[in-house]
């Protein structure tokens, strides 16, 4: 009887396949990625590592020695003192606790600073507390601290914001209104991110990482990359990091333009080079998991697309690893195992600059 | 015209996104003496499948689905009522079809996007929104036991996917689980997953969830 | 936390435990590359860019060099003060230090 090697599938749960298996499943997904992207397959060398990675008996693995790279941080300090159902444990203490508590307890390489609600826009009224916490935290913290948020263009449109929902104006099959209604809300996002990021910068952030990009479709895209482009004119020597949500950037408008490309429809490989024109230092490019398919499939599918995304940037690519992304498995306690293998097969064969 | 080549003819006005086009052809089609079943089955369908097939392959994106969308729905505000009479007055059409996001689950643009196309391909819909608990839905179906009633529920999350589970459960425990086709969607959700819950079915994208519910109800 | 510790530890360069938050301090002060910004803190520390993620050198070296340590060493520059030492080492300049420069009188 052939071994069986312990893996994941894409929703956590433990599951055993054969050498023959893991091979078969790790070249699935890298042609899926391939064909999607029309970006080249990976080399027999590179599968064969994948499979030697998640074929390794330890719990946990790491990267060789010597080749180890900065791990930057998104949801601020949410994922300790968070408690309403998001992923965060739900321990009581202040934000300078929990960014030290990442510098000094944790050895984290970089940190944020964030809003409980996580979005650009409700951190407008109360920019006055962010302000003075960001400045208390930069003077307690050695590593980069970044003000970290999601542009969330959701919340601009109707019950939440001002514009009418284009979810509903589609549904009426009002096309051009519902692409005017993003157009105002993209203009409005890129106006409150610089307004909020103006103060944090005053407040001595070290800069700004945009945390899923384009969530809201193509609209969300353009507002974030408009929104760089006007940080990076005031402030040239600002850290800007440029997180994306999903791996496909979502065409809910459809034809909206940044540097003469068409947003939508745009693969990792695609937004890199826009991020890095509109003037991020670091792009965070993202390949969502397929819970319905095993860790091998989702693996050899996020290294095909990181690979490229990274050979294609100008920039240091900082590979987004969370729930549900890189690889790893979309759950909200992501299995040691299968987070530890994405992470090495990320920094050793897609070559990331960082996590 | 041969009768498949006004077929194909509807077949591209609904991928050319030809609004006004796809009424008059409809028309063209049935004063040629095609059925309305022949012209939904053999020429808009097999359109918004390809439709769904490529903007799942992200070549179009979600204004020109929505343009083929309102192209089926100009063709279908024709065809609705002769199917209408051809099944006499106490005839339900295609059906009614509840659409919601399981609770904890407030994403809805592919909720939004099957809801519309249901419209478009004919069902009456009872849209329940987003964040919807199970006991709300069981209790929505009961309203219309008796009738053709699909049940389109959608979830992003693997969280709020577990709750589809619940929803079959807790409609077999009223007694209402054959009173009902369901169909769940979502990023997360597979044939497997269907299989295993105990639903009826799935699909890839919304234009194909129109093709699979109007085969459900079939 | 099983995530981001997990990937700290799989492969992160430790912070400032080594020498973690100077590279990634190149990476976005000046956009270089993983290896381009090892290559330009180990110059500036006179180490090997294998000792960037060596506790055992990093640790005294920090202490030496007066840019944070990860352990509670009383008198040794913290916060803003390592920073302001941060900045010479690598020649570059951080926003907060210059606020706080500019807050002297």
């Amino acid at each position: 009887m052939a071994t069986e090697y312990k893996l994941r599938m894409g929703d956590g749960k433990r599951i055993f396949m054969t050498k023959e298996q893991i091979i078969a499943d790790l070249k699935e997904g890298m042609a899926d990625a391939a064909d999607l992207g029309s970006i080249p397959d990976l080399s027999a060398d590179e599968i064969d590592k994948l499979v030697d990675i998640l074929t390794m008996p330890s719990r946990m693995v790491g990267v060789e020695l010597g080749k180890e790279v900065p791990v930057t941080h998104d949801i601020g300090t949410i994922r300790l003192d968070g408690d309403q159902g998001n992923s965060g444990v739900g321990i009581p203490s202040s934000r300078l606790v929990g960014v030290m508590m990442h510098e000094r307890a944790f050895g984290a390489d970089t940190m944020e600073l964030g809003h409980i609600d996580y979005s650009f826009k409700p951190a407008k009224p109360v920019i006055a507390q962010e302000m003075q916490t960001m400045e208390v935290c930069q003077q307690n913290t050695i590593v980069p601290l970044f003000y970290g948020a999601m542009p969330n263009m959701g919340l601009y449109y109707t019950p939440d914001g001002p514009f009418e929902n284009p979810g509903d104006l589609m549904k009426a099959f009002k096309i051009k209104e519902a692409q005017e209604s993003m157009e105002h809300a993209a203009k409005h996002l890129t106006r409150d991110i610089v307004w909020i990021m103006q103060r944090m910068m005053a407040s001595g952030a070290d800069g700004v990482n945009f945390d899923t990009v384009g969530a809201a479709g193509d609209g969300d895209m353009f507002a974030s990359l408009h929104a760089i482009e006007a940080l990076r004119k005031q402030y040239p020597d600002m850290y800007i990091e440029a997180g994306m949500a999903g791996e496909l950037m979502l065409g809910l408008h459809g034809e909206m333009e940044y540097d003469g490309t068409v947003l939508a429809g745009l693969w990792p490989h695609q937004q890199a080079p826009l991020a890095a024109k509109a003037g991020a230092n670091v792009f965070g490019p993202v390949v969502n998991t397929n819970t319905s398919r095993s860790g091998a499939w989702n693996l050899g599918r996020a290294v095909t697309f990181i690979k490229q995304a990274v050979k294609d940037s100008p920039i240091p690519c900082h590979v987004n690893m969370g729930m549900g992304v890189g690889g790893i498995p979309m759950l909200e306690t992501p299995t040691i195992d299968a987070v530890s293998r994405a992470s090495k097969a990320m920094v050793e064969i897609a070559g990331v600059d960082g996590i | 015209m041969s009768n498949q080549e006004m077929l194909d003819k509807l077949r591209d006005i609904i991928v050319s996104q030809n609004i006004t086009g796809c009424a008059a052809a409809t028309q063209e089609a049935l004063d040629a003496g095609l059925t309305a079943v022949e012209i939904i089955n053999g020429g808009l369908s097999v359109g918004m499948k390809i439709v769904g097939d490529k903007f799942e392959a992200a070549e179009i994106y979600l204004p020109q689905i929505m343009m083929s969308a309102k192209a089926m729905n100009a063709a279908m505000e024709i065809l609705i009522p002769i199917l209408e009479q051809e099944k006499g007055p106490n005839d339900e059409g295609v059906g009614l079809a509840i659409t919601y996001v399981q609770e904890g689950d407030i994403h809805d643009i592919g909720h939004r996007l099957v809801t519309t196309m249901l419209g478009a391909n004919g069902f009456k819909i009872l849209d329940m929104g987003v964040d919807v608990p199970n006991d709300k839905i069981v209790e929505e179906v009961a309203k219309y036991k008796g009738k053709k009633v699909l049940l389109v529920g959608s979830a992003l999350m693997t969280t709020s996917m577990l709750g589809q589970k619940d929803t079959v459960s807790m409609l077999a425990e009223e007694g209402l689980r054959d009173a009902v086709k369901i169909m769940f969607g979502g990023a997360p959700v597979s044939d497997a997953w269907i299989a295993e819950i105990g639903a009826d079915a799935t699909a890839e994208n919304a234009a194909d969830a129109a093709r699979v519910a109007l085969n459900l109800m079939q | 936390m099983g995530m981001p510790i997990s990937h700290i530890m799989t492969s992160g360069m430790s912070g400032i435990r080594a020498a973690g938050d100077l590279v990634a301090r190149m990476e976005f002060a000046k956009n270089m590359r993983v290896g381009d910004a090892k290559d330009y803190v180990a110059k500036k520390l006179s180490v090997s860019t294998d000792d960037l993620s060596d506790e055992y050198v990093m640790r005294e070296l920090r202490e030496e060099l007066g840019i944070g340590v990860i352990t509670s060493v009383a008198g040794a520059p913290k916060g803003i003060a390592a920073k302001m030492n941060i900045e010479k080492l690598l020649d570059i300049k951080i926003n907060s230090c210059q606020k706080f420069r500019g807050q002297l009188r």
